[in-house]
């Protein structure tokens, strides 16, 4: 009687692999995740920054993105018709998540005194865009994701619509509407 | 201010401040496909291990709280007859005109017997006679 046990396809492949003996292997390809994540990792740190105003969020952030598109498609990404769009869809997601989680978390923390701005933003940025990027963050999260796709990443309300998962009419009011708030917090100062 | 001029000052202020960030400042990390092929790896035998345990907890138990005393004596029957006046053993002898080899299974009903009707008559049950100790 032969009993069959299901082999755990890790054990199999190295099974596989010690039974084989020693072969001639090629230079294995990088895989296709990787030169993505080479490619893609500073713009989308870059995205999430502008979205939830902090570096190691925006880091944190495109790390969970890249290991959960990792353990979901694995390294070929072959069944990810446009890993970019997937990539900015995720980025988003996760920061309106952090966005939120921030926002409840202040709701029970005792307020603090805003943190006074590093020394770097204040050399690079001048007046004009710290009071451009602080009305920003006064917008919420879905105007300003809009915002940023548009006027950061250039991407159109067809595309816009498609990463945010809504409709190119409520792109263009979300932009229109922002673009108001922005206009009239920055003709206050 | 137009629009066009709001236009113009976003896309100025969020180019510098995503120019802010470069390479140099993002922290060393590894590519997701080194950093999780491990966990990947070595996370099939976790079912199984916790599978085992729980089999090997739960057998455990079971013998650890198994009751190890005899088992409880079974229910005593509710009809079980108390006096001797009204045994069924009896019955056969209460009337006298049953003979002694008739089954005990043709029983009259008890209601219809009385104590004064038995003692009355002692002799006539064989059982009596069977069960009495007889002096040697």
């Amino acid at each position: 009687m032969i009993f069959v046990l299901p082999m755990p396809l890790s054990l199999l492949r190295r099974w596989r692999g010690t039974a084989a003996g020693p072969v001639v292997t090629e230079a294995p390809a990088a895989p296709a995740i990787d030169e993505l994540y080479r490619e893609r990792r500073l713009p989308l740190v870059r995205l999430a920054v502008l979205m939830v105003d902090d570096l190691p969020t925006a880091e944190d952030i495109v790390q969970d993105v890249f290991t959960r598109l990792y353990r979901r498609h694995g390294t070929g990404l072959g069944a990810v018709a446009d890993p970019n769009a997937y990539l900015v869809s995720a980025v988003m997601n996760a920061a309106r998540s952090a966005l939120r989680r921030r926002r409840i978390a202040r709701a029970y923390l005792p307020p603090r005194p805003e943190p006074a701005p590093a020394a770097e933003d204040e050399a690079l940025l001048g007046a004009g865009d710290r009071d451009v990027i602080r009305a920003l963050g006064r917008l919420t999260t879905r105007q300003r994701q809009v915002v940023v796709l548009r006027y950061w990443s250039g991407l159109s309300e067809q595309e816009i619509a498609g990463a945010l998962r809504i409709t190119a009419g409520t792109v263009k009011s979300t932009a229109h509407r922002a673009l108001t708030l922005l206009r009239a917090q920055l003709e206050e100062k | 201010m137009t629009e066009t001029d709001v236009e113009r000052r976003l896309r100025g202020a969020l180019s510098a401040r995503a120019a802010a960030v470069t390479v140099r400042d993002l922290r060393p990390a590894p590519a997701p496909s080194g950093s999780a092929r491990r966990s990947r790896v070595t996370r099939w035998w976790l079912p199984l291990t916790a599978g085992l345990a729980a089999a090997a907890v739960s057998i455990m138990a079971f013998a650890l709280l198994r009751p190890v005393g005899p088992a409880p004596a079974p229910p005593v029957s509710p009809a079980s007859p108390v006096s001797p006046a009204s045994s069924p053993a009896i019955s056969p002898s209460a009337s006298p005109s049953a003979s002694p080899s008739a089954s005990p299974s043709v029983s009259p009903p008890a209601p219809s017997r009385s104590p004064a009707t038995v003692g009355s008559t002692p002799a006539s049950s064989p059982s009596a006679q069977t069960v009495a100790p007889t002096p040697r």
